[in-house]
C-alpha cells in the first residue's frame, strides 16, 4: 500500500528543498501549486514504479492533478498487479 | 552555444520562431507581474514560486498577444492543462527555472504551436531510458561524445514537449514520449519528429510529424514548432529514425 506521507516524501525530496517547511501536502494538494513540473512529476511516477516493481496506466499517469489521485493510481496499480 | 542569453533585444525564442509568431519572455519573475482575477484564482493555493512563476509566464502571454494586436485576456488552462487561447489564436507557454515565455500566432497563419524551454543539464539519472526510443538514445550518445556544450538528453526531452503540446490542440489526445520519433539536427538547430500513431488530419492532409527549431546557451535548452497553415507539413529534414 502506498500512502500519502510516502508520496509526499518523495515529492519534497523531488523538490530539493525548494518547498517553504511549513508547506502543507495532503491529498487534494495540487502537483502544479507545488510548481512541480512535469518532468519532475515523471521521475517521482518513475520512482513509485520502480520501488512497488509496478507500472502504472500510462493514460492515468498523465492526467494527474493532485497527490491524492497519484495515491489512488499507485494502488490501483498495485492491485491490479495483486490479482 | 550561445554565451549570454540576454544580449538579446526582444526576446530569445523568436530567434527559432517563424516571423508569424509573437513571442515574449522573462529571465527572473517581474515583482508587478499582474494577473486577470481568473487568472488569480488559478495559483489561489500555490506556493509563492509557483504564483510567481505563473504571473510572469502569463505576462509574457499579454505581451505576446499585445504583439500581434489581440487585446490581453485571462489565460486559463483548459483540457489537460494547456493554455486556453481567445479565439482565432494558438499559443503555447514554457516556464523553467530562469526562463519562462509565451508564442501566439493567429489560427489563419499557423495551425498549432508548441514550445519548450529546459535547463541546459543533464537529465536525472534513469530518464533517458524512460522517454527516448533506441534509435534516439543512440543519437544522444553520439552527439555528446562530439559536442558535450550541450545536453543533447534534456534537448530530446524539450523536443518532446514541444510536440505534445503542437499535438494537443490539434487531438485532444495523450501522446506518449514513445510515440513519436525525433531526429535532432546537431549543425542546422532543427528537429524532425515522426509519428508512430495515427497523425490527426489538418487541411485535408494526415499531419505525420512535425518539423521544430532549436537553440541552447549556457543555461538553457529551447526546443518550438509551429506549424505554418498552408504549404506542406512534412518536416524540412528526413527523420532518419
Amino acid at each position: 500500500m502506498i500512502t500519502v506521507d510516502e508520496v509526499a516524501g518523495l515529492i519534497r525530496g523531488e523538490l530539493r528543498g525548494k518547498l517553504p517547511a511549513d508547506t502543507t501536502i495532503d491529498e487534494s494538494t495540487r502537483l502544479e501549486d507545488l510548481g512541480m513540473s512535469s518532468l519532475q512529476v515523471s521521475e517521482v511516477v518513475f520512482t513509485l514504479e520502480e520501488q512497488h516493481e509496478t507500472e502504472f496506466d500510462p493514460a492515468r499517469a498523465a492526467d494527474v492533478k493532485t497527490l491524492g489521485e497519484l495515491v489512488a493510481l499507485a494502488n490501483d496499480s498495485l492491485s491490479a498487479a495483486a490479482q | 552555444v550561445r554565451d549570454d542569453a540576454r544580449a538579446f533585444s526582444r526576446s530569445l525564442i523568436e530567434e527559432i520562431l517563424p516571423a508569424s509568431v509573437a513571442s515574449a519572455d522573462a529571465f527572473e519573475d517581474a515583482a508587478d507581474a499582474r494577473l486577470f482575477p481568473e487568472e488569480e484564482a488559478v495559483v489561489a493555493r500555490a506556493v509563492g514560486s509557483r504564483r510567481r512563476q505563473f504571473a510572469t509566464a502569463r505576462a509574457c502571454a499579454h505581451r505576446a498577444l499585445a504583439e500581434l494586436g489581440v487585446a490581453a485576456v485571462p489565460i486559463l488552462p483548459g483540457e489537460g492543462g494547456a493554455p486556453c487561447w481567445p479565439p482565432g489564436v494558438v499559443g503555447s507557454i514554457t516556464h523553467t527555472e530562469g526562463y519562462r515565455a509565451s508564442a501566439v500566432a493567429h489560427a489563419n497563419e499557423v495551425i498549432t504551436l508548441g514550445i519548450d524551454a529546459e535547463p541546459n543539464a543533464r537529465l536525472p539519472r534513469g530518464i533517458l531510458g524512460r522517454i527516448a526510443l533506441e534509435a534516439e538514445r543512440r543519437q544522444v550518445r553520439e552527439f555528446t561524445a562530439t559536442d558535450p556544450s550541450v545536453c543533447w538528453d534534456r534537448l530530446l526531452f524539450s523536443a518532446k514537449e514541444s510536440v505534445y503540446k503542437a499535438w494537443f490542440p490539434l487531438t485532444r489526445r495523450r501522446l506518449g514520449f514513445e510515440d513519436a520519433a525525433v531526429d535532432l539536427d546537431r549543425g542546422r538547430g532543427g528537429f524532425a519528429a515522426r509519428l508512430l500513431v495515427a497523425g490527426p488530419e489538418v487541411e485535408a492532409e494526415t499531419l505525420w510529424g512535425f518539423a521544430g527549431r532549436w537553440l541552447a546557451t549556457e543555461r538553457l535548452v529551447i526546443t518550438a514548432i509551429a506549424v505554418p497553415s498552408r504549404g506542406t507539413h512534412m518536416p524540412s529534414v528526413e527523420p532518419r529514425l
